[in-house]
């Protein structure tokens, strides 16, 4: 019996070699590569050898203020952008769930940001929010007269937040959308009838029935939005270089400063942020 | 029959070897161009093929990258020992390069004698000389950058060209209208290579320099701290937000701002609608062109024009096949008419660095260069009189990369813009930011 077991342990070994050394070369091996450059003075020069320097990246990041800043924009841009598009999408989920004609079509045209290739959304933004020709600066200022004179929402570093913001919140509410309304089209109708021969309210039905049952999913899009949006570079970067969050930051460090250790350095600070942000979120909030 | 089949197989086999070795025999030759439109490409690539049909021993592989993202690529590259074996980019950049030691300055050398240094203009190769002797860049081209200006609206209101910075000051406050979206001017006031080209020149006609005869650092001058103030204080006649060279280009075709600052490359848009030229689409204005003057020349304490040399220079290579490769596609792009029609791709932007192709009737022969008339011959002539930053007293400065690698000038113009900062405030921080960048 002892020698089977041993056998099937060792075929068991050979059938997940493939993916260890697959998570190994892809996952592992970067995140150390990583950790190593953050402790190396990086030679840009191939043949020149890189220098140990201890925790000095560390140090000069952590007393930097431009690294705070970053970091301080970085929080806003996450924890906006992720509420935001959990409640838009919860919004819009708890709207398109009732039978109405031409759903189906809604629902395709609600999943369109989400689908558009980034760069030309991006472009598509940035007319719209010109300062000269742009539509919402000519509805606000010439139109409406809310606002006194003409801003460049995009470039301007005092209101490019706000655009990032906005940007990223209608491009991808409608994935937390998607999953949320998955979700409630698996709620049982029976509970909704037996809490309206209760007497339950709408709201009443909203927050025992509802909220209860799409909790794990909100949970879950929640943790994945705020893991993908720290680290969010792209929508960011091609709308405007004018806001700063972390990934910017890191980006401009390695190659406008040719400083990839700092960089790295960087890199790891954020990893065992997001880590214990992970941690702390599934045994708190999801009671995993 | 076996021996046959046999004798046919092997026969097929030598054939098979024989067509791959040829084909494995061409080396391939890396070369970065600066030139993203698609009908440059499409030149280049045209050029390419002549340079294949000519000769069957090197191949050409060209690869684009934008001009802002040259020291990105260039980083990511020799990180990854992947770099090419020629580049078209600006001065500076290859100053960097050279200062980095990656260039192989002894094949430079080698194509400028080639071509003649003597038929190469002396402004050109002063850009790209090496401190240590000879040349770190094959000039290639080069743009001038100045105030292209309304002179019909100029001359209704009885301004002064705007040459000087009292006229210029005059003019943007007088055409200020941001209720109608009409405004003074446009400059760079983004982090970008834009602000640092607009700025340039108001600094040098102010004798203001960020390097001093001896390499000292000089940034927070008195002389800086006035140019930066008094550039801030144009940049309140701009339209709103940080600007670049997308702004100027599209708000002067449509007739919002009198006067922008551009380099030549502009031409070829504000002529668009004079000639048949299948260019990009966007002049609003009637003959803009006749309209439309250039002020390349500022004057202040002194005078001073900004421009922009592009050269041709080499990596420094173990594969001596490939760089020869290169050497000799670079003499082939810099002569007769393979040069004529790569100038030809941008009109009027392109300028030759070359005097005997500068009076080659067949240059001149273009629908837009004629559109232009004496106008263009006067633009091309700033080539040679260029100040720069990293130039001072006939000395070079390759360290002057780090700083425009960083776009730490254009940062520094919008801490004023952006952030209400003064100008001494702003010098002193753009001060300390060039030091960190050159330790």
């Amino acid at each position: 019996m002892q020698i089977k077991k041993d056998q099937e342990a060792k075929l068991g070994y050979w059938l997940i070699l493939p993916t260890v050394l697959s998570i190994g070369g892809l996952i592992i091996y970067p995140v150390f590569y990583n950790l190593w450059l953050s402790v190396h003075d990086v030679n840009m020069n191939p043949t020149m050898p890189n220098e140990f320097i201890g925790l000095s990246h560390f140090i000069n990041i952590l007393t930097d203020l431009d690294f705070w800043i970053s970091f301080r924009t970085s929080l806003i841009f996450t924890s906006t952008t992720v509420i935001g598009t959990t409640l838009l999408g919860l919004g819009v989920a708890l709207l398109l769930n009732r039978k109405f004609p031409g759903r189906a079509i809604v629902r395709g045209i609600i999943l369109l940001p989400y689908v558009t290739p980034v760069i030309s959304a991006a472009f598509g933004w940035k007319y719209l929010f010109n300062p000269v020709f742009g539509m919402f600066n000519y509805i606000m200022v010439d139109v409406l007269s809310i606002l006194p004179q003409h801003i460049n929402w995009i470039e301007s570093p005092r209101y490019a937040i706000f655009a990032v913001i906005i940007f990223n919140i209608w491009r991808n509410f409608p994935f937390a959308f998607l999953m949320i309304l998955a979700e409630l089209q698996s709620i049982s109708d029976t509970l909704y009838e037996a809490a309206e021969v209760d007497g339950a309210t709408i709201w009443q039905k909203f927050k025992y029935i509802t909220l209860p049952e799409l909790k794990f999913v909100i949970g879950a899009l929640v943790i994945l939005r705020t893991i993908w949006n720290f680290y969010k570079f792209s929508e960011v970067y091609l709308l405007s270089s004018s806001v700063e969050v972390l990934p910017v930051y890191i980006y401009e460090k390695a190659f406008s400063t040719y400083s990839f250790g700092e960089a790295a350095a960087i890199s790891a600070i954020l990893f065992v942020f997001v880590l214990g942000f992970i941690m702390f979120y599934v045994r708190k909030v999801l009671e995993w | 029959m076996r021996k046959k089949a046999l004798v046919k197989i092997s026969l097929l086999l030598v054939l098979v070897f024989v067509f791959t070795a040829t084909s494995f025999a061409q080396t391939t030759v890396e070369y970065w161009t600066t030139q993203t439109e698609q009908e440059r490409v499409e030149v280049i690539n045209d050029l390419i093929a002549r340079f294949e049909s000519q000769q069957d021993q090197y191949q050409i592989e060209l690869v684009t990258v934008q001009e802002n993202d040259i020291p990105t690529k260039l980083a990511s590259g020799m990180a990854a020992g992947r770099l090419p074996q020629m580049i078209e980019v600006g001065a500076e950049n290859i100053l960097n390069l050279g200062a980095e030691g990656m260039l192989d300055s002894e094949a430079v050398n080698d194509v400028v004698n080639r071509i003649g240094e003597e038929d190469i203009y002396d402004g050109a190769l002063k850009m790209l000389s090496n401190p240590a002797g000879g040349y770190f860049g094959v000039p290639f081209h080069g743009w001038v950058q100045g105030i292209w200006y309304r002179e019909d609206l100029f001359e209704e209101r009885g301004l002064e060209p705007p040459t000087t910075w009292e006229s210029i000051m005059t003019a943007a406050k007088e055409f200020y209208k941001p209720e109608e979206q009409q405004y003074g001017i446009v400059i760079g006031t983004n982090k970008d290579a834009y602000a640092r080209q607009t700025f340039t020149q108001y600094a040098l006609s102010n004798n203001a320099r960020i390097f001093d005869e001896e390499g000292n650092l000089v940034f927070n001058s008195p002389e800086m701290v006035e140019t930066l103030k008094f550039y801030a204080e144009l940049a309140e006649t701009t339209p709103p937000g940080p600007n670049g060279w997308r702004d100027a280009r599209d708000l002067y075709l449509a007739g919002r701002v009198p006067m922008m600052m551009y380099s030549t490359y502009i031409m070829d848009d504000i002529g668009l609608q004079a000639t048949d030229y299948a260019g990009e689409q966007g002049a609003i204005i009637e003959n803009l062109v006749d309209k439309t003057n250039f002020a390349n020349t500022m004057k202040h304490k002194t005078e001073a024009v900004f421009g922009q040399i592009n050269g041709l220079t080499f990596i420094k290579s173990e594969d001596q096949e490939k760089l020869e490769g290169a050497k000799t596609f670079a003499e082939f792009l810099l002569t007769g008419e393979n040069y004529i029609d790569f100038l030809h791709m941008a009109p009027g932007g392109m300028n030759p660095v070359r005097p005997s192709i500068a009076n080659d009737p067949k240059y001149l022969e273009h629908e837009l260069l004629e559109v232009w008339g004496e106008k263009s011959a006067r633009i091309a002539s700033g080539l040679n009189s260029i100040g720069k930053f990293g130039y001072v007293g006939g000395r070079v400065f390759p360290e002057i990369g780090n700083i425009t690698s960083q776009f730490i000038v254009g940062q520094t113009i919008m801490r004023m813009t952006e952030r209400g900062w003064s100008a001494e405030r702003a010098a002193e921080w753009g001060h300390n930011e060039m030091q960190d960048a050159l330790d």
